[in-house]
C-alpha cells in the first residue's frame, strides 16, 4: 500500500509525540522526523519543544501539508525511547510495513510501566542510599538517607498532583524526616537529605538544557531550564518550610 | 575510593530503573557510570573541578558511543546513566537553599560550580562525538589499507 502525505504526517505524529513525552530530546525527535521525511522525498520542517511539535511536509510542486501537536510532557522513559528508536530503525531499512510500524506505534503508546511501582521505590532508596555515601555521608547516614526515600518516592508516585506539588512536598517530607532522624541518633541532615533530594534533583534536565542550547535549539534548551528551575524552587521551598517547621519541633 | 565508585556503580542502577531503562542495558550502563565517576575522582585532585568532570565525560561519551556501536544499543541510556554521578543536582538545591536564604555569597559559589560542571559536561559530550568520529575515520582507513 503507498504511503500518502496524510499517513506520512499521522506516522511522524506518533513518533514526535512518543519521543518527547518519554523524555527525548528535541535534537533526537527532529533527526527522527526529517529521516521519515525524506525517506518519503519531502522537504520536511520540524520545529520540537517539550511541549509542541510543529510538522510542515512540502512536496516538490509546493503542495504542503502541516501539523501542529500538543504534547503531555510524562517522566523519562528510555525503554519506550529504545522502542521508538527500533522502530525507527526498522522503518528506515524496509524490515516491517508502514502500516505494521504505525500499529505498533499505537501499541507502544498505550504501554504501561516497563519496572514495577514498588521496585522503582526500592531502587529509588537504594540510588539515594549510594549518592548520600559518594556526597561525604557515613554508612548510617547513607542507609537513613535510602530508608527515608524508597516510601516518600512510593506515595508520592500515587498522587495524583501536579509536577510542583509533587516536588514541594519532597523537598518537605524528606527534610523533616532527616532532620528528625538527624535529631534521634545524632547524625548530619544535610548529608542524609542530599542523598534522599537526588531522584527529584532536575541535574539531568539541567544537563539537557545546556546540551539543546549548544545545538542552538534556543527555544527548547531555554525551556526546560525553566523547568529545572521551577523544579529547583520547588524542591527548596519545601526544603526551606520544613527547616521552619522542624525547627520548632526539635 | 573503591567504595565510592561502587556507590556510583549502585547509584546508576538505581537511576537505571527509575528511568525504565532496558533491563539489558543496566549492568553496561552502570559500568560506565563507575568508570566516569573513577575518572573523575582520580582527575580531581590534578585538574580541578571543571576539566575532571569535561574529561569524564568526554571518556563517558567516548565508552558510551564504542559499546552502542558495537553491540547495536541505543546511545542515549548508556550516557545519561553514565553522566548521572556527575550532574550537578547537589550543587544546584544548595545555591537555590542559598538564594532563598539569602546567602546571596554562597548562592553565586554554587551556581557558579553548577555552571562550570553542567558545562563541563556537555563539552566533554560534544568532543565525544567529534573524537569518535575521528577514532571511526582512523579504523576505516586502517582496514582499508590492511584490505589493499
Amino acid at each position: 500500500m503507498v504511503m500518502r502525505p496524510e499517513d506520512v504526517l499521522f506516522m511522524m505524529i506518533l513518533f514526535g509525540r512518543g519521543i518527547v513525552s518519554s523524555g527525548g530530546s528535541a535534537t533526537d525527535v527532529e533527526m527522527a522526523l526529517e529521516s521519515i521525511g525524506k525517506k518519503n522525498g519531502f522537504k520536511t520542517e520540524v520545529a520540537s519543544t517539550p511541549t509542541v511539535i510543529h510538522i510542515s511536509l512540502v512536496e516538490l510542486d509546493g503542495r504542503s501539508w502541516s501539523r501542529i501537536e500538543r504534547i503531555k510532557v510524562e517522566r523519562p522513559d528510555f525503554y519506550r525511547i529504545t522502542s521508538y528508536r527500533n522502530l525507527l530503525q526498522e522503518y528506515l531499512n524496509d524490515k516491517t510495513s508502514w502500516v505494521d510500524i504505525i500499529e505498533s506505534l499505537k501499541l507502544l503508546e498505550s504501554t504501561r510501566e516497563r519496572y514495577p511501582l514498588l521496585l522503582r521505590s526500592f531502587c529509588s532508596g537504594i540510588a539515594a542510599m549510594a549518592f548520600s555515601y559518594m556526597f561525604g555521608g557515613n554508612l548510617l547516614e547513607s542507609l537513613f538517607s535510602g530508608v527515608i526515600t524508597a516510601p516518600i518516592f512510593l506515595l508520592l508516585s500515587l498522587m495524583p498532583s501536579n509536577r510542583m506539588l509533587i516536588d514541594f512536598l519532597a523537598g518537605f517530607m524528606t527534610t523533616i524526616l532527616a532532620v528528625l532522624c538527624g535529631f534521634f541518633f545524632n547524625l548530619n541532615s544535610s548529608k542524609i537529605i542530599i542523598g534522599s533530594i537526588m531522584p527529584y534533583v532536575p541535574g539531568i534536565i539541567i544537563t539537557n538544557s545546556i546540551l539543546e542550547l549548544a545545538n542552538r535549539n534556543l527555544v527548547s534548551g531555554s525551556s526546560k531550564f525553566t523547568e529545572a528551575i521551577l523544579i529547583l524552587v520547588s524542591l527548596v521551598f519545601g526544603a526551606s518550610s520544613a527547616f521552619f517547621v522542624a525547627g520548632g519541633l526539635v | 575510593m573503591i567504595f565510592r565508585v561502587l556507590a556510583s556503580f549502585i547509584a546508576g542502577a538505581g537511576f537505571a530503573v527509575i528511568f525504565s531503562v532496558p533491563t539489558s542495558i543496566i549492568p553496561i550502563a552502570s559500568c560506565v557510570a563507575a568508570l566516569g565517576w573513577l575518572v573523575y575522582e582520580l582527575a580531581l585532585g590534578l585538574l580541578g573541578l571543571a576539566l575532571s568532570v569535561f574529561l569524564s565525560s568526554l571518556i563517558i561519551g567516548i565508552l558510551s558511543r564504542l559499546i552502542a556501536t558495537l553491540k547495536n544499543l541505543p546511545l542515549q541510556p548508556l550516557i545519561v546513566v553514565g553522566i548521572v554521578p556527575l550532574v550537578p543536582g547537589s550543587s544546584a538545591f544548595y545555591a537555590m537553599q542559598n538564594f532563598m536564604s539569602e546567602d546571596l555569597f554562597k548562592a553565586f559559589e554554587y551556581s557558579y560550580l553548577t555552571f562550570s560542571s553542567a558545562s563541563g559536561i556537555v563539552i566533554g559530550l560534544v568532543a565525544s562525538s567529534t573524537v569518535f568520529k575521528i577514532i571511526e575515520k582512523i579504523i576505516e582507513l586502517h582496514s582499508k589499507n590492511n584490505n589493499f
